[in-house]
């Protein structure tokens, strides 16, 4: 079930805010109970085969988790690495089983190619699953002896199918003890709302665009439209995966839940490292904290540092999907930041910040044509085209159709990757009067109320409707 | 004002999720979206194959969205905002200019040596089913019509597709097929009298010509007929035939697809002959009424194109009880419709199927059971070498 679906905004919403909020706050196991239920409906939608497997996976973690809160260091270390493997035999037999085997069947033509369906958010419940776990082993948490409330943990509806990553010691306590009020309420539907229309307006607008541009022959593809399709993608991922971001953590708010923040406009930074602090927030620390420092993160000699990076970017390639498109994308990325760490150290700083953020930018376009494209090919064919190579001139009358069409989409995209609205905010808050206090508190409002009747005019006009990140 | 604005936004969201599901379920469940022309999803059937594998969610969800909370009010809305507000070029499908309104046509590439072939192969099998006609003494033309996009050329935007190398190349290689294998090829893109008088002959707001734009190229068929055969099939001249405009609002395919909102507006006509021709109709085999026009009950109703032999028709027979006349047999797509209401004035009996949606035998069987003097195939030239439907005379019949 999507969040942008009729189905989700009109059925399942509605009615379980009226369930959860008929339970009296006092009944706090009850209201998680009915969270959890409706989490456990919200992922089986996808296919009950799949809720099966989670709950399998929530199983793996759940005893996981005790075994590694032993106090014989022995056995909880033994706990801890069981699950890891099991967490992981999991991820890599429903994720990579096709990929493996269709690499093996190139070598070995005898080798059967293998088609295993990817189960919606495996990739996302598994990494949280496996936070939990070794949290738990570090003493950095304290084990979770209600299954139940593992089970709430990794399967709450919000963040399951797409993130953020929600660490267990973010929403321990407030699985058990948090208190939900109107501020909390308020601010969540808000935020639930501006997401919501961000997904609508502008990431289905970029994503029908990017789909023309990457579908469209590439012979008779000129530079400009393979920049525009590009472009669009990179706006299309973004504002995607932002939105989904956005309802999941105001829907969380709703019922009392603070997620940390995903994104940060990752568009406005001026090098690779910086834009992979702002991007996927959650993802970025998952890796840094689970696979980078364990490594040995950079507190080694260089070659082991540089290593531990590839290895990191390597893994956040094949987190991200099952073919050669994400681990060159993810080692492209590593290669990138071991350059701006080893070699342009100190020189980004002295260049004009326009000039980094444009360096920055086309890196990170250039990355997201990886990304997209269907097979590597796709890839260099498309690059290609982005760079002279194989194109049909510079300009076309596609590129003409294209911006014009959709031109307030792409002066929106321009706004709505800048931290325009955060910066008129700051402005008017040390503005102390009632005008500047009206805008604060009424315009927010009345916008996520506007985009969120506009994103629901979009949601029944059309069917194309897909969440990038579902896939992984 | 922090806890006043957030309660309101409680109140505006909590009301909009909560009414959309109220009147989602209470709605009246319409099957058919008139402006979409299209059937609306219905309920998907349970079963447990179809939870376990969520194919029943993927569908209750196309349920939902088809029927969900002010559809049409919204649908309505967002396209008077895209037409007037935001001023897209293309709405719906529709490129909007300030006097007509154009299909958008995707962006088109072909492979010239490609369209020939696939050009050659096509005639080629017309070329049989002339001669299957020619067999028995009947006569055979495949006449192609100009649509609205390759009328208006030059009213598309630089910028956007309007076919016009394709067209081009497309009829240059169906003239050369037809003269290769000796089919009789009729391109009423070539009367000037269609080209000229285009403001009045092709309609602003649908992708068919008008009534007088039909028969205009119904004159210029027959004359071209009589001049290849040496026969005498006469058509109404211009003092015999008397258009009547209705005053009802013609809602053509753009216009419809724009909700009706729109500022280009345009009539529909009707045509009456100075001589009276009485005649039966039998539709799909049944006995309909002795009427070529279906206007709507009122004037206040919008009008459509099926106002011609009430739109398309698997089968209809229209006897005139004039043996001294040919028959002939008219197949094709809807642009075959408001010709047909002029046509029958040529002939003792009209035969007319639409192979999109007569299933009871091929057009070669058909012909063979009927042998009409006349076999002619009305096809634009959006459709003129497609095989599928009325482009395929020998084979399965189906849409």
């Amino acid at each position: 079930m999507l969040f942008s679906s009729v189905s989700f905004l009109l059925f399942f919403l509605p009615s379980l805010l009226a369930v959860y909020f008929c339970v009296p706050r006092r009944f706090r196991t009850l209201r998680n109970l009915v969270l959890l239920i409706f989490s456990l409906f919200f992922y089986g939608c996808g296919g009950v085969r799949f809720l099966l497997l989670m709950l399998a996976s929530i199983m793996i973690n759940y005893i996981g988790g005790m075994l590694a809160s032993l106090k014989n260091k022995r056995g909880a270390k033994w706990g801890m690495i069981g699950a890891v493997i099991c967490n992981l035999l999991l991820l890599g037999y429903f994720k990579y089983t096709g990929f493996f085997t269709q690499t093996l069947h190139s070598f070995i033509p005898s080798v059967e190619v293998v088609n295993v369906v990817l189960p919606i958010g495996i990739s996302f419940y598994t990494f949280q699953g496996l936070a939990y776990v070794v949290d738990v082993y570090r003493g950095d948490t304290r084990v979770q002896k209600n299954p139940l409330w593992v089970a709430l943990y990794i399967s709450l509806f919000p963040q399951l199918i797409a993130g953020p990553i929600v660490r267990y010691q973010t929403i321990a306590d407030e699985i058990k003890g948090r208190r939900e009020n109107m501020e909390d309420f308020s601010a969540g539907c808000v935020r639930f709302m501006i997401g919501f229309g961000k997904k609508m307006l502008l990431a289905n607008a970029a994503g029908r665009l990017a789909d023309i541009a990457f579908g469209f022959p590439s012979e008779h593809m000129s530079v400009s439209f393979a920049w525009m399709g590009a472009l669009a993608y990179t706006a299309q991922i973004y504002f995607d995966f932002s939105a989904y971001s956005d309802m999941a953590i105001g829907m969380g708010r709703m019922f009392g839940f603070h997620f940390l923040e995903n994104f940060n406009y990752p568009y406005i930074s001026k090098s690779v490292t910086e834009f992979w602090r702002r991007w996927h927030i959650s993802l970025s620390s998952w890796f840094r904290d689970y696979v980078y420092i364990p490594l040995g993160g950079n507190r080694c000699s260089v070659p082991r540092h540089m290593l531990n990076i590839m290895i990191v970017w390597f893994l956040t390639g094949m987190w991200h999907g099952a073919s050669w498109n994400f681990i060159i994308w993810g080692l492209y990325f590593g290669i990138i930041l071991l350059i701006e760490k080893y070699l342009l150290a100190g020189v980004l700083d002295r260049i004009p910040s326009i000039i980094r953020h444009i360096y920055t930018m086309v890196l990170v376009v250039i990355s997201w044509v990886i990304f997209r494209s269907e097979d590597l090919s796709a890839v260099w064919t498309y690059l290609g085209a982005m760079f002279g190579i194989g194109a049909e001139g510079f300009w076309s009358k596609q590129t003409v159709y294209y911006f014009i069409q959709f031109y307030p989409e792409w002066i929106l995209f321009f706004i709505c990757s800048t931290p325009v609205a955060m910066v008129v905010g700051k402005y008017l808050t040390t503005k102390k009067n009632l005008f500047s206090g009206f805008v604060l508190n009424f315009v927010p409002k009345i916008f996520a109320v506007a985009v969120f009747i506009l994103g629901y005019i979009e949601l029944v006009n059309g069917s194309f409707n897909p969440f990038i990140y579902f896939r992984f | 004002m922090k806890k006043v604005s957030g309660f309101l936004a409680v109140i505006c969201f909590l009301t909009l999720i909560f009414s959309g599901m109220v009147v989602t379920v209470a709605k009246l469940k319409e099957e058919k979206s008139f402006y979409e022309n299209r059937m609306l999803d219905a309920m998907p059937q349970y079963s447990e194959q179809a939870v376990a594998d969520g194919t029943y969610f993927t569908d209750l969800e196309s349920y939902l969205a088809d029927h969900a909370a002010f559809r049409y009010t919204l649908l309505k809305f967002r396209t008077y905002f895209n037409e007037y507000i935001i001023r897209r070029p293309v709405v719906n499908n529709v490129i909007v200019r300030d006097d007509i309104l154009l299909i958008y046509l995707d962006y088109c590439f072909f492979d010239r040596e490609e369209l020939k072939e696939e050009t050659d192969s096509f005639v080629s099998e017309l070329s049989k089913l002339q001669n299957l006609v020619e067999g028995y003494g009947g006569n055979y033309y495949y006449v192609g019509v100009p649509c609205q996009y390759a009328i208006f050329e030059d009213k598309y935007p630089s910028y956007l597709e309007n076919r016009a190398e394709y067209t081009d190349e497309v009829l240059a290689d169906f003239n050369a097929a037809a003269d290769k294998y000796g089919v009789n090829f009729i391109d009423a893109g070539q009367c000037k009298e269609l080209m000229e008088g285009r403001d009045i002959y092709s309609s602003k707001v649908d992708n068919h010509y008008s009534l007088q734009g039909a028969y205009v190229s119904y004159k210029y068929i027959i004359d071209n007929i009589n001049k290849d055969t040496g026969g005498e099939l006469k058509y109404p001249a211009d003092d015999e035939i008397t258009f009547t405009e209705l005053k009802n609002n013609y809602l053509g395919s753009s216009s419809r697809k724009l909700f009706g909102i729109t500022k280009i507006t345009e009539t529909l006509f009707t045509a009456e002959f100075s001589e009276n021709i009485s005649f039966t109709r039998e539709d799909d085999g049944a006995a309909g009424y002795s009427q070529v026009y279906y206007p709507p009950e009122n004037e206040y109703k919008d009008v459509m194109y099926d106002l011609y032999m009430c739109g398309d028709r698997a089968e209809t027979v229209i006897k005139t009880n004039r043996p001294q006349l040919p028959d002939v047999l008219i197949y094709g797509d809807s642009f075959t419709n408001a010709l047909e209401c002029l046509a029958y004035y040529s002939f003792d009996e009209m035969r007319s199927i639409d192979l999109r949606h007569y299933d009871k035998m091929s057009l070669a069987d058909y012909i063979e059971e009927y042998k009409p003097d006349y076999v002619i195939c009305i096809r634009d030239y959006e459709a003129l070498i497609k095989t599928e439907g009325n482009g395929s005379p020998f084979g399965e019949i189906s849409e």
